[in-house]
């Protein structure tokens, strides 16, 4: 029985699928072996002679371990035939790897014959991009330009108000200058030496109002201009700096990307397995000084 | 015992892949040892067909051990399934490559995480392109691009300036 008990405990401990058998088999092996003994008690209690007695327990008993047996035999044959399907399926995967292997290689193949016309693509792609950055930027210089425009045309009706008000005094030395010959005019009929003093008085008088006032216009005038030019010169250098910085920007951005795809399609093409390896090493070196596995 | 078994497998099997291909290996092999009449089935004959010889040298390494440590075979049979099951419990990290790589590079690749990173480590690894001029890592949730792109924007400000240098721009 221990023996028994032994070899129910291997097949308990196998696989799932046969517990519910060998359960089966074991609650059935019980009923029978209660059956037994319970036959053995009524004929014994029908006056059994003890060897009668006991040649019915060993019969049970015998019935019992051949039972087990043939459970045994049946549960080893039903996983023989679960691992032969195991392995029958193992196969079947392995041509299936197969198959999509061969599918794989033919598309990565084709994946890299069409890299070249991606490549291509992209890069056509980024430099429309490009194109259209600088385009933005040509906007942005052609608006400032007009507002240039606009400044210098401001500072033209500045100017020409300036223009005006000196035209207006250069007048006024005219009229002045006319009155000092109307004066002059009037001392030669008078007394010269009285009206001489009064012409001198005058001319001196008008001179200085006219050299006042050209000085005055003139300052301003300058100082108009001066300002003008500084403003316009400072705003044309900041769109100027603004424009390179933007324009070698973009050129970084595309010489980047220039070399990583380069970079890429050779890597890909030109290294052997050993070559790509020892990249792979060197990153993961790279990746422990770094500190990432801590 | 099941550590004794583990251990053993461990020895000469470094990806997830290269594990569960073997452990199914081996329940073909003892299988037919232990329930099929093939007490003396060569795992040659058994899974020969089946793997490459790469493999079944390294299989024919566990049979061996197996064996000079007293290890029974029903033991070993008993013991893959409870190894498969097992399997998230072992230390693993996921390793995107740019190619398909052979298992001598497999095996250099899992030696350098066993060395610097964990012993009896796992690698579980993946073919990603992308991650051409170097490799890509999984560790602890969090992945790091150590591939030819990191290093380039990484070295961002030399590589223009060379380039510059080279095309006499400003």
């Amino acid at each position: 029985m221990q023996e028994t008990g032994a070899q129910v405990s291997q097949f308990v401990e196998g696989g799932s699928t046969f517990d519910a058998v060998i359960v089966g088999l074991l609650v059935l092996i019980a009923l029978l072996v209660c059956a037994a003994m319970y036959l053995q008690y009524r004929q014994r209690t029908r006056q059994l002679t003890p060897d009668e007695a006991r040649e019915v327990i060993l019969h049970a008993e015998e019935r019992a371990q051949a039972i087990i047996s043939e459970a045994a035999a049946e549960a080893r044959q039903t996983r023989l035939a679960i691992e032969r399907e195991r392995t029958e399926a193992l196969n079947e995967d392995r041509k299936e790897i197969d198959r999509f292997l061969d599918a794989y290689r033919f598309h990565l193949d084709k994946t890299i014959k069409d890299l070249s016309y991606g490549v291509e693509k992209e890069h056509m792609r980024v430099t429309s991009k490009f194109v259209e950055a600088l385009q933005g930027i040509e906007d942005r210089v052609a608006l400032n330009a007009e507002e240039a425009k606009h400044s210098m045309e401001s500072f033209t009706g500045q100017s020409s108000t300036l223009f005006d008000r000196l035209t207006y005094q250069i007048e006024n030395v005219e009229r002045g200058i006319q009155h000092l010959a109307v004066a002059l005019e009037e001392a030669a009929v008078n007394e010269s030496g009285k009206n001489a003093e009064l012409v001198r008085q005058e001319m001196q008088k008008i001179g200085k109002e006219t050299a006042s006032s050209i000085t005055q216009v003139a300052k301003e005038l300058e100082s108009v201009l001066r300002v003008g030019i500084e403003k316009e010169f400072a705003s044309i250098t900041e769109e100027l700096t603004n424009y390179r910085e933007s324009r070698m920007r973009l050129v970084d951005e595309r010489i980047i990307l220039l070399i990583e795809e380069t970079a890429q399609i050779a890597l890909q093409r030109k290294l052997s397995m050993q070559d790509q390896s020892d990249l792979v090493m060197r990153s993961l070196d790279e990746a422990k000084e770094r500190g990432i596995f801590v | 015992m099941l550590v004794q078994i583990i251990s053993i497998m461990l020895r000469n099997t470094y990806s997830t892949d290269e594990l569960m291909e073997r452990l199914a290996l081996m329940r073909n092999y003892y299988g037919k040892r232990l329930f099929a009449g093939g007490d003396d089935a060569t795992l040659q004959e058994v899974v020969g067909p089946l793997c490459e010889q790469y493999t079944l040298s390294a299989l024919q390494e566990w049979v061996d051990a197996f064996r000079s440590n007293n290890i029974s075979p029903l033991v070993v049979y008993e013991a893959l399934d409870t190894v498969e099951e097992d399997l998230s419990s072992i230390p693993s990290v996921l390793l995107y490559v740019p190619i398909h790589f052979n298992h001598a590079h497999v095996r250099r690749f899992g030696e350098w995480f066993r060395e610097n990173v964990q012993p009896n480590m796992l690698l579980t690894i993946r073919t990603d392109p992308r991650m051409a001029g170097g490799c890509g890592v999984v560790w602890h949730d969090i992945f790091y691009d150590l591939s030819l792109h990191y290093h380039v924007h990484a070295q961002r400000e030399a590589v223009v300036a060379m380039f510059d240098q080279h095309t006499h721009a400003e």
